[in-house]
């Protein structure tokens, strides 16, 4: 079971989250300002926050002992709306840095799945803002974290795409057995993917719906 | 020379105005035309060219400058003492463009201490920038322009070329030039 | 007068190798860090700026002559004088081109995304890492513009050269100091040579800044 139970202040916003969650897929609603990027900025450590957090037994944030781990250690691995590739860099090159060694066919795995094998050799600047984001997606997952962040993830992609995406997806986190908070407002994001379902508003979750059957009803 | 021109300004009602250079910079001004009434070089090469180049009225022996060595505070006379390698640099003016630097070595030329002290050598600009180095205690020695006679090395004669036949010119040089004032032959157009 | 001119490259390359390794972690510093004297920190690296070469050049003299703690120090070290020196001239000649090297890299190294190193570090990359393969590369026009503004700056210094080298032919006699003494010797051919060589010099190096900047623009542009 993981914790979240954090506070912290954002100009105008002050976000106040206490939930528990299974290595599962929650979805994460809300309308814009409500803090679902900043909760996933405390989680990864980007910002500070009061409080207590774990993950997969481990814990990342203590206060009232003192402790925070630096993103550094928590590794999470993060989509955001800015895709940060660095454009000196290949694609493939992009997407294993910070690891030490390069696990060819996980790569080629993770490339195939999610669409991006043909953009391997090639820069950034030759990608598209939807082949970009998917790019960023697989450097996420390449180095196997212990959390995935994915702020809006499918917000360039095609509507047929996303649906193999999210098939993709879904199945890794199956595998890999690690929690995914995921931001969207997509409708069939939630049906598909969502184990829970968060709604934020004003920097708080309104109410935990556990959306794990309806999901698995609309996949069969 | 900086007394004589304001003593000069409140008799005559008139500005002097000074102009400290090197030689070879102040006589490439003239050579350009820059406005001066008078040129006043410790050197005999420049102030000759200026005449032969017509760019002077008159030139003067106006007086001597002496050169002499100091090592730290003290003055000496015995060249030989330099090479002494507790002293470690001397400072110089520029013997290829200052006058003081050139005495020096012909001075030092004619000892046969020249090449010894060669590696010691600091070159300044001009004898008194030398002169501040030692007394800033920047160098160990210098070759330096004294106060007096006693002690010197070396005299260097001043020449004073006139510029511009201009009769105030005249009379500031005569008010500045000791009685033994020599006018020097060939100077007229 | 290629003796002088070889001692100005020298100079001008000694000073650029040593200013590279000195501001960077200088520049790193006053891009990133907040601390109490960080504002007069900036002020005196960028002092040399607007400091008379002569007045720095002083400063300097002083403050490497056989008397002082720094002169002494490296009397007793090298057995040597530091003033006078080609070390000396370096010395002062870091410190006169400080503030060119810095400020390039400084606004490099300000001017690279946040993102890029929130992302290096929930890749897990430490801040060595970060930046070897982030920082500097991101930052590589700045440190080549610092590069030729340092090299292109020491090969024009005069002022603070003259007064902490002594002018002494086949050591601290610069091609500057050397094209001065030519003019005031009206040796105008060979003065002329060497000043049309140091405008060559300078063209080629601001033209290799121009360059970089030019192509920075455009890898900006592009992304």
């Amino acid at each position: 079971m993981n914790h979240i139970q954090i506070t912290t202040r954002m100009g105008m916003l002050e976000l106040q989250v206490d939930a528990r969650f299974s290595n599962a897929i929650i979805i994460i609603s809300g309308e814009n300002g409500a803090g679902k990027t900043t909760l996933l900025r405390c989680l990864a450590g980007l910002e500070q926050a009061e409080g207590h957090l774990s993950v997969g037994g481990e814990i990342w944030l203590d206060s009232i002992a003192g402790f925070s781990l630096p993103p550094q250690q928590r590794r999470p691995g993060c989509v955001w709306s800015d895709t940060a590739l660095l454009p000196w860099l290949s694609i493939e090159k992009n997407i294993v840095l910070g690891t030490d060694s390069v696990e060819t066919e996980w790569l080629a795995e993770l490339a195939d799945m999610f669409e991006v094998k043909p953009l391997l050799q090639r820069k950034p600047y030759m990608l598209s803002t939807g082949e970009a984001q998917r790019v960023a997606l697989v450097r996420a997952i390449y180095k196997r974290p212990s959390l995935l962040l994915l702020d809006e993830p499918f917000s360039a992609q095609a509507p047929a795409i996303r649906r193999r995406l999210r098939l993709g997806l879904k199945s890794l986190q199956g595998r890999l057995q690690i929690p995914a908070l995921m931001v969207s407002h997509d409708v069939e994001d939630a049906c598909m993917l969502a184990d829970q379902h968060w709604h934020m508003r004003q920097g708080r979750l309104l109410h935990e719906i556990a959306q794990a059957k309806t999901g698995q009803e609309m996949l069969a | 020379m900086q007394q004589k021109s304001e003593a000069f300004e409140k008799e005559h009602h008139v500005t002097v105005r000074l102009i400290a250079g090197s030689t070879g910079r102040l006589y490439n001004q003239i050579m350009q035309g820059a406005p001066f009434d008078l040129f006043i070089a410790a050197d005999d090469e420049r102030p000759s060219l200026l005449m032969r180049r017509h760019k002077g009225e008159a030139r003067f022996r106006i007086g001597q400058g002496h050169l002499g060595v100091k090592v730290g505070k003290q003055v000496i006379s015995n060249l030989s003492m330099l090479v002494n390698p507790a002293i470690q640099h001397i400072a110089i003016a520029n013997p290829d463009v200052a006058p003081f630097g050139k005495s020096a070595r012909v001075v030092l030329q004619h000892q046969g201490l020249w090449e010894a002290l060669k590696p010691k050598f600091v070159y300044a600009q001009n004898a008194m920038q030398a002169a501040m180095m030692v007394d800033q205690g920047l160098v160990d020695a210098g070759f330096v322009p004294l106060a007096s006679q006693q002690h010197a090395i070396a005299e260097i004669d001043y020449q004073a070329v006139l510029l511009r036949d201009k009769a105030l010119a005249k009379v500031w040089l005569a008010n500045l030039a000791k009685p033994q004032q020599t006018r020097l032959a060939g100077c007229s157009r | 007068m290629f003796e002088a001119l070889f001692i100005s490259l020298q100079l001008a390359l000694a000073t650029t190798v040593i200013l590279l390794l000195i501001a960077l972690p200088l520049a790193y510093v006053l891009a990133f860090k907040a601390f109490p004297g960080r504002t007069a920190m900036e002020v005196v690296v960028s002092l040399p700026l607007v400091l008379p070469p002569t007045v720095l050049g002083y400063f300097v003299l002083v403050m490497i002559a056989p008397d002082s703690v720094l002169g002494g120090a490296w009397q007793s070290i090298f057995d040597r004088s530091l003033a006078f020196s080609f070390s000396g001239m370096v010395f002062a000649s870091v410190l006169y081109s400080l503030p060119f090297a810095v400020q390039p890299m400084q606004q490099a190294l300000r001017a690279i995304p946040v993102n890029w190193l929130e992302m290096a570090q929930t890749q897990g990359m430490s801040a060595k890492q970060t930046l070897l393969k982030v920082m500097l590369p991101a930052a590589k026009g700045g440190v080549l513009v610092a590069a030729a503004l340092s090299f292109a700056h020491t090969m024009g210094e005069f002022g603070v050269v003259l007064m902490v080298g002594g002018s002494i032919p086949g050591e601290t006699k610069v091609a500057s100091i050397a094209l001065f003494d030519m003019v005031e010797m009206q040796q105008s051919d060979q003065a002329w040579m060497l000043a049309l060589i140091l405008l060559a010099v300078s063209f080629v190096m601001l033209s290799l800044v121009h360059a970089i900047n030019q192509r920075g623009f455009d890898v900006g542009a592009g992304r």
